[in-house]
């Protein structure tokens, strides 16, 4: 009978201001906390995909497995796709697992981005996250990247900001919900548009938060830990990636360009394998790096028409008790963002809903978890449907 | 518009030329020999169809916004007092799509489409940033 693979345990650590704990040091909390979730111990483990933190060795994956007691393994790298990183790193686990390379692949990150670094976004550039010598030079933030991007979506289908602020708006009622969550307090759509700019049109609340903290995961055979029952399994995945350069990706290919990103062909991927359309995802665990990220890639995944993210939002249909609750934890723009790896906590909260142990804010029938993972002014994508093991 | 503050990119094999050429204030940029198409930002290969043959040729200057941002604030960046700065997306007329500042702008014109003109802004004696001002309205 064909192996399957399945998520057998999550962990978080703590999240938002943790100055007590390196990078290291919270990285491997978050693993330790996974691995115990999935009822094994490090020896179990034979894979490890690490999800990238900024100014560390390139063989940063290696420390981590040393510092685990993780002596060989099989499989062992960064995944070096910034906020894509985690979806990408699913993919090669279910691959490892199902191919029978793996028994037990952890899947870790951890950053310090709140009290680790001078500047989240200042760092990001100098590590070259984007282009340092056709780009930065012209004061290029990761903010205003996402500024260029949403000013050109805006004009293309003649919107105002109201649309990028309802993002944050529907974000903001689930972090509401959320006891951890760093920001809880309800907002209007009038709180965002008077939020200072930080580049022009996005606001503040219209970016995310720099956060510290680490998320884990464990892929491994179904039926393996120590629970099945609240093993979680892959119904289907995909990834797309496109240019690196702005001016590139604006230039455009075939039918994609700045604002038609390439997130199209990873949900055809995985909504095929699947047998699923977007009208039959319970649960949407969108990357929500800026509000412009959320409305091309609810457009581009066929979730509604083009131009139309804005307005599909207002309908209350992602809100608490929505037909398609979105980011019921509250994402990167309410809840924490401790960097690249801060959509993992998109993938945790997945599948905390899909085993019912979301606490005060489980959905109540969930079946199908759609998350995307997205990065690199949204031109590199997965997106992972997940669902019940068996 | 302050530019001292500015990141200073790496001069490459590949770019040796086109910075060489904004330092002039002739911008440059390699056409493909093979099909025509002018590229940005500077490569060993055409991106269009592989050719490793080129011709450096200048530009013409002209070209149009495709998207913009003002940004307004940059904390922890080197420019972060340089603030604000309209970045722009700059259509040229030959074709590649460039990442740049805009001058001299009226923040209640600059606007997506809106004709630009290239100009040049020194960082220092071995950088110049090719940037744009609104084109003049005959």
């Amino acid at each position: 009978m064909a192996v399957k693979a399945v998520i057998s345990g999550i962990g978080e650590s703590k999240l938002g201001t943790v100055p007590e704990l390196s990078t290291l040091g919270i990285t491997l909390d978050a693993a330790k906390k996974a691995v115990d979730d999935a009822g094994l111990t490090f020896q179990d483990i034979d894979g490890l995909i690490l999800h990238p933190a900024f100014h560390v060795s390139p063989r940063y994956h290696i420390i981590v497995a040393e510092s685990l007691g993780i002596y060989v393994k099989t499989l062992c790298d960064t995944m070096m796709m910034g906020g894509a990183s985690y979806g990408a790193a699913l993919q090669e686990a279910q691959w490892a697992v199902e191919s029978g390379r793996c028994k037990n692949v952890l899947i870790v990150g951890g950053e310090k981005l709140r009290t680790g670094h001078a500047s989240g976004s200042a760092m990001m550039a100098s590590v070259g996250a984007h282009n340092l010598d056709y780009e930065y030079p012209f004061a290029a933030t990761i903010p205003a990247y996402y500024a260029l991007l949403a000013r050109r979506y805006l004009h293309e289908y003649g919107l105002d900001e109201s649309v990028l602020a309802q993002v944050a708006v529907t974000t903001r009622r689930h972090a509401a919900r959320n006891p951890n969550a760093t920001m809880r307090e309800l907002i209007t759509i009038d709180d965002v548009l008077n939020s200072p700019i930080i580049s022009s049109p996005l606001h503040r609340l219209d970016c995310s938060l720099v956060s510290d903290g680490a998320a884990a995961y464990v892929v491994s055979r179904a039926g393996t830990s120590r629970d099945p029952s609240r093993e979680v399994g892959f119904l289907g995945i995909g990834q797309a990636q496109s240019y690196y350069h702005m001016g590139q990706l604006a230039r455009g290919h075939g039918n994609h360009d700045l604002v038609r990103t390439v997130i199209d062909v990873a949900g055809q991927q995985a909504f095929s394998q699947a047998g699923l359309t977007p009208e039959q995802i319970d649960f949407a665990g969108i990357y929500d790096s800026f509000t412009i990220t959320v409305l091309v890639q609810l457009e581009d995944l066929g979730f509604c028409g083009r131009g139309e993210a804005g307005d599909y939002l207002a309908t209350g249909i992602a809100d608490p008790g929505g037909k398609m609750p979105m980011n019921t934890h509250g994402g990167l723009l309410s809840n924490a963002h401790p960097g690249a790896c801060g959509g993992m906590l998109i993938v945790t909260e997945a599948v905390r809903q899909l085993r019912g142990e979301a606490g005060e804010r489980q959905i109540p029938k969930v079946e199908t978890a759609l998350v995307t993972s997205a990065s690199a002014v949204a031109s590199n994508f997965s997106v992972t449907i997940l669902g019940p093991a068996a | 518009m302050s530019m001292q503050n500015r990141p200073l990119p790496t001069v490459t094999i590949e770019s040796e030329e086109f910075w060489k050429s904004a330092r002039e204030r002739a911008l440059k940029l390699q056409r493909c020999d093979k099909c025509q198409e002018f590229r940005y930002y500077p490569s060993p290969i055409c991106h269009f169809c592989s050719s490793d043959k080129f011709t450096w040729e200048r530009v013409s200057g002209n070209g149009t916004i495709y998207s913009y941002t003002v940004l307004e604030r940059a904390k922890g960046n080197p420019f972060e007092g340089d603030v604000p700065i309209a970045i722009v997306l700059v259509e040229l007329a030959e074709g590649p799509v460039m990442m740049s500042n805009l001058i001299d702008y009226d923040p209640e014109q600059i606007a997506i489409g809106q004709a630009v003109t290239l100009d040049y802004a020194d960082v220092n004696d071995e950088i110049t940033l090719p940037v744009f001002r609104p084109a003049k309205t005959a």
